[in-house]
């Protein structure tokens, strides 16, 4: 996978916690038809309004084909309705940790008014650390 | 196993709750807020309140159950109550009760059986094998019509559910009412894509266009997947996920949609992807109901008998096929026949069997 350490671009307040998230490999800017398991096992580090923060522990064969500017397909399991909030996102940042682990930085790029309302009431009642915002 | 424990009156906040490792056997009542729980039986010769009992085993309550809406009483065999008012009563094998049930939810993996009186009146029961009473429904009450300036007549509405084990009834429902919603995901979608179109979205080839041109007049939701066939129609998806990933690959950050033909090209890419994933979850549940319509475990052959009278608004569903009584009638036995709720009366039926 190719990484890249782009500075941190946050338009939207972002709050740190963990939801249920399953996180699919849609394109890469190199191959638009991803063919077989196309599964990135991930965990939320932060959400915004604009975007999510997802920590990859574990490989995959998406892991190894993943790269900034690819498009991943994002469900969230909210508790109101019994489909998953579903969301087209790209990857614009890609850092490695120090335990090994991936840290993706993921802009939502496609998002309807309503799924963004979505998104923003569960950023703004979720009670958890906090960090404000940059501008752009 | 251990001797039962008994409590000589009634589960209360004198007592505490109850979390007992053997039978237990209360001699009183288990009142508003308490809970007891049994690896094996519980007897309450009293009443039970807004409470919750748990048991792997039988459970009966002599008197009755006054649950005010909220009492849950779960069985991994039987349930025995006198009677049952606003309470959900949960068993894996049969529930009988002594006289009456009012409002109250039960579930049962078998039958559920009225005695005594035998009167069912409104609240929902789901049994896998039948339900027999002696009358279902009510008369209803009298209130005044504000707006027509008369009485009128309101009936609560009764619902029995027979043929699938009440968590697979749930699971239906759940799976059904996801594809209704997905259905309408894809439907709007569709909808809105072709409007997009039509009005005109630049920056897409010919090619492209022609094929979701095509992709978008195929019919929506479970008719595609009946008309095409699952794989087909995941194919169809396939190339869908395609299109959508040539546009989003191209599409600047949000933030910097400063063109209209930037906003027009995202907002059909969103219709399309909206598409996509309602196809998907389409496809998904269709299988899931399908599924279980087709299951060995459905008891199609279920019965849903009433000796005396049935009252109108009693709803009636035998596997997935629904009848609504519309007008007071004597008492019949309703069983599915060639895919239909037929009722037969109870002459006919002591006179074949």
């Amino acid at each position: 996978m190719k990484t890249d350490s782009g500075e941190q671009r946050r338009a939207f307040f972002r709050r740190d916690f963990s939801l249920p998230v399953r996180l699919v490999l849609f394109a890469t800017p190199e191959m638009s038809n991803i063919t077989g398991d196309r599964d990135i096992p991930v965990t939320m580090v932060n959400i915004s309004a604009g975007g999510t923060c997802v920590e990859v522990r574990s490989a995959s064969p998406a892991v190894e084909i993943v790269s900034s500017g690819s498009i991943v397909d994002i469900s969230l399991a909210l508790a109101e309705r019994p489909l998953p909030l579903r969301v087209l996102g790209k990857i614009v940042r890609i850092n490695k940790t120090g335990e090994g682990a991936l840290m993706l930085g993921i802009e939502f790029i496609l998002l309807s008014r309503d799924e963004a309302d979505r998104i923003a009431k569960l950023v703004a009642s979720h009670v958890g650390q906090t960090e404000s915002d940059g501008d752009r | 196993m251990e001797s039962p424990l008994t409590i000589a009156g009634d589960v209360s906040v004198r007592t505490g709750n109850v979390c007992a490792s053997s039978d237990v056997i209360i001699e009183g009542d288990v009142r508003s807020g308490m809970t007891v729980e049994s690896p094996g039986s519980v007897i309450v010769r009293g009443t039970a309140e807004n409470c919750a009992i748990t048991a792997a085993g039988d459970i009966r309550i002599q008197e009755g159950v006054l649950g005010r809406g909220e009492a849950h009483i779960r069985a991994g065999a039987n349930i025995e109550v006198g009677h049952v008012q606003s309470a959900m009563l949960e068993a894996e094998g049969s529930v009988r009760i002594g006289s009456s049930a009012m409002q109250a939810t039960i579930l049962s993996g078998k039958t559920v059986v009225f005695e005594g009186q035998g009167v069912l009146i409104g609240g929902l029961v789901v049994a896998k094998d039948g339900v027999y009473a002696k009358q279902a429904g009510h008369k209803g009450v009298e209130v005044w019509d504000n707006k027509k300036g008369r009485h009128k007549r309101v009936v609560e509405k009764t619902r029995v559910q027979l043929g699938l084990h009440p968590k697979t009834r749930m699971a239906y429902n759940e799976s059904l009412a996801s594809l209704r919603d997905a259905e309408e995901m894809a439907s709007l979608a569709a909808k809105n894509a072709l409007y997009l179109i039509d009005a005109g979205v630049e920056g897409i080839s010919e090619q492209a266009m022609q094929e979701m041109q095509f992709i978008l007049k195929l019919p929506a939701s479970s008719a595609l997947v009946s008309s095409l066939g699952a794989e087909a129609a995941a194919k169809t998806n396939v190339r869908l996920r395609s299109l959508i990933a040539e546009m989003a690959l191209a599409l600047p950050s949000p933030s910097n949609d400063s063109q209209i033909k930037d906003s027009k090209l995202r907002e059909l890419c969103l219709q399309l992807y909206h598409l996509f994933v309602g196809n998907g979850y389409v496809a998904e549940h269709f299988a899931k109901t399908q599924g279980i319509l087709d299951s060995p475990q459905n008891n199609l052959e279920a019965a849903f008998e009433v000796t005396e009278l049935i009252f109108s608004g009693v709803e009636i569903t035998l596997g997935f096929t629904e009848l609504l009584v519309e007008n007071k009638m004597a008492g019949a036995q309703f069983t599915l026949q060639d895919g239909k709720i037929v009722a037969q009366p109870l002459d006919d039926v002591a006179e074949e069997s």
